[in-house]
């Protein structure tokens, strides 16, 4: 394509024209507010005064003793959040294909239809409830004594981990990755003799690596800024278990009125994640391309 | 079937295997579609049933007085006290919102891919442009949060001392977005780098023949696009578009950020999430609010149930084009 040099004049305009519309759009709404953050963040930004104040947010912060705590209770989440709903869907989507055709066709249709969204939300809070949720019932049931749950310091962030396996499902980008793999491999590989797990290691793990490599990028930043299912169900509670990074950033920042320290909470989680994206991009070195 | 040979079948540890694995995918299909099932037999108890203990699991009383509510208060006639808004305005607003931001996601992502898959040679600019969209992808949202709102308060200066025009005494220019629908549905015209991703991979996938045949027999670009590449794309675009229906009638944190206070704007999403907060697992008393109190936990089941159903009618639209999309081997 790029020995087609005739033409190319016009088609540069063209090629301006169609680009144009999600350049100014990612400046405007992406970059601009992103870069606007580093300037807020110096300054003490509320109602009525701003004032450049240099680092002193930045002070404040390692000052305050919340921080440590939103800290810790966000690199929770994100692993607990890898550990669960992120490896099932894969899990799910290497068992899917074995089975026959018709069968996947039905399973995908019932697994991509939206089911829940909010509401999911409200009826998984309903099932906590110490006294007359599902889940106690049926730990009673089985004769053993009910938990408090999402009143439980030490088990409310595992219970917040719960919507996103109820969520759950393979991917679409997984199917299609292991879709791309050819039989042949396979066949090829049980003729040498591998069994199960050979082939499972030496065949369908490396094709997916790649995407494994953004995606696992991709959700490790999308857990570490969880804010809805802590918002909604136990708003940081119970004794601040559940109080992540974002949502303490909306707390300085949206109900006590402190933009530049909000912002100055967000700016730290941002050098968190740069750091440890450089540290994933050492690890797995692949292209991003999806 | 890859994994298990087909061969070997028939031999028992194999069978237990299928058997295995085929319990396991129904029995997490199962729970994937438990949310929504409880939602509808919950909609449909009268108060004294929804908060029974144990919960029935299929409803003895099936009443539709919720539903009724919620439509009298469609055409008007009644209005429900313990939700701040008409369900009918909030179902008006989700859906002003998505329609809205959807009509700019799409074409900008799709324009954008194809830019960069068929039209931009320069491989230097290609690349730049590339990492310019991308690279929001490894940023966190929750920097530009705040800035943001910022933002929209005075479009588009941050600061409410907004700069002069050099030489005259006027302000420049500003909109405050704040309290109209556009601070919802006027960032959707970045197109969202993870869409421009998908559109790239699967124009990358159409052969260069097939568009520079079209443009020897003087077809313009755009012409091009609508009546060769469109066609051919179905599946990536029912794919980005069910994505973006999602994201856009499901923007909690968005609705919850830029409509502080601003009751009327509230989308459906909104009131099922304040539902949410409400609910501490407390029964209304029968004596006083009677067993057909439109409130509560049965009310927010039916409002749930009513903003599942778009999402169904567009999955029903997109099933075929999303299902092809599966079998078209990847994204690469």
């Amino acid at each position: 394509m790029i020995k087609e040099k005739k033409g190319s004049k016009i088609s540069r305009k063209i090629a301006i024209l169609f680009i144009a519309p999600c350049l100014i759009g990612i400046t405007i709404f992406s970059w601009y507010p992103f870069f606007l953050g580093f300037l807020i963040a110096f300054q003490k930004y509320s109602i009525f005064t701003t004032k450049w104040v240099g680092l002193q947010n930045f002070k404040n912060l390692f000052n305050d003793p919340m921080f440590p705590i939103v800290i810790r209770n966000t690199f929770y989440y994100a692993f607990l959040s890898i550990a669960i709903p992120f490896l099932i869907p894969i899990i799910v989507a290497i068992l899917l294909l074995e089975m026959k055709r018709s069968v996947i066709r039905i399973m995908m249709i019932l697994w991509f239809l939206p089911a829940g969204g909010m509401g999911s939300l409200l009826l998984l809070k309903w099932y906590y409830n110490p006294n007359y949720g599902l889940f106690n019932q049926i730990l009673n049931w089985l004769g053993l004594p009910g938990l408090q749950w999402l009143n439980d310091p030490r088990l409310a962030m595992i219970c917040l981990v719960l919507p996103g396996l109820i969520m759950y499902g393979p991917g679409l980008i997984w199917i299609a990755t292991l879709q791309s793999i050819p039989d042949e491999l396979y066949e090829a590989a049980e003729i040498e003799g591998a069994g199960l797990w050979t082939k499972i290691w030496h065949i369908t793990l490396p094709r997916l690596r790649p995407i494994i490599a953004v995606l696992l990028l991709l959700s490790v930043i999308g857990s570490m800024q969880m804010f809805s299912q802590a918002f909604l169900m136990t708003g940081g509670g119970p004794n601040n278990a559940t109080r992540t990074i974002v949502m303490y950033m909306y707390n300085c920042g949206f109900e006590m009125l402190k933009f530049g320290y909000g912002t100055a909470v967000a700016i730290v989680l941002f050098i968190i994640l740069t750091i440890m994206v450089i540290i994933q991009r050492k690890f797995f070195k692949e292209n991003i391309d999806v | 079937m890859p994994l298990i040979p087909k061969v070997g079948r028939k031999k028992l540890k194999v069978r237990l295997i299928v058997i295995a694995v085929t319990t396991f995918l129904w029995v997490g299909v199962a729970i994937h579609l438990w949310p929504f099932y409880w939602m509808a037999m919950s909609s449909l108890k009268d108060a004294a049933e929804a908060f029974q203990v144990p919960g029935t699991l299929w409803v003895r009383r099936p009443s539709l007085y919720i539903y009724k509510a919620i439509w009298d208060s469609f055409l008007g006639k009644a209005s429900i006290m313990s939700i701040p808004i008409s369900p009918a305005l909030a179902l008006k607003n989700s859906l002003i919102y998505t329609i809205g931001s959807m009509s700019l996601v799409i074409p900008s992502a799709a324009f954008a891919g194809y830019a960069l898959s068929k039209l931009i040679y320069n491989v230097t600019w290609n690349r730049l442009i590339f990492l310019y969209i991308v690279a929001t992808l490894f940023v966190p949202g929750a920097v530009s949060l705040i800035p943001s709102y910022l933002i929209m308060q005075n479009f588009p200066f941050f600061s409410r001392n907004i700069p002069k025009i050099p030489f005259t005494d006027k302000v420049f220019p500003h909109i405050n977005f704040l309290g109209t629908y556009w601070v919802l549905i006027l960032p959707s015209i970045a197109g969202g780098a993870f869409n421009v991703l998908l559109f790239k991979g699967f124009f990358d996938g159409i052969p260069d023949e097939i568009i520079n045949a079209a443009r020897l027999d003087g077809a313009s670009e755009l012409s091009i696009f609508g009546r060769i590449v469109l066609p051919l794309s179905r599946p990536v675009f029912a794919v980005v578009g069910l994505g973006a229906f999602g994201a856009a009638w499901g923007n909690f944190m968005g609705a919850l950020i830029y409509l502080q206070g601003r009751i009327k704007l509230y989308p459906l999403v909104l009131v099922i999430a304040q539902g949410v907060i409400a609910a501490q697992g407390e029964q209304p008393d029968p004596q006083i609010y009677g067993d057909h109190y439109v409130g509560g936990f049965p009310l927010m089941m039916a409002l749930s149930i009513i903003e599942s159903i778009p999402g169904f009618i567009m999955f029903i639209i997109f099933r075929e084009q999303l299902m092809k999309g599966i079998r078209l081997r990847g994204f690469k």
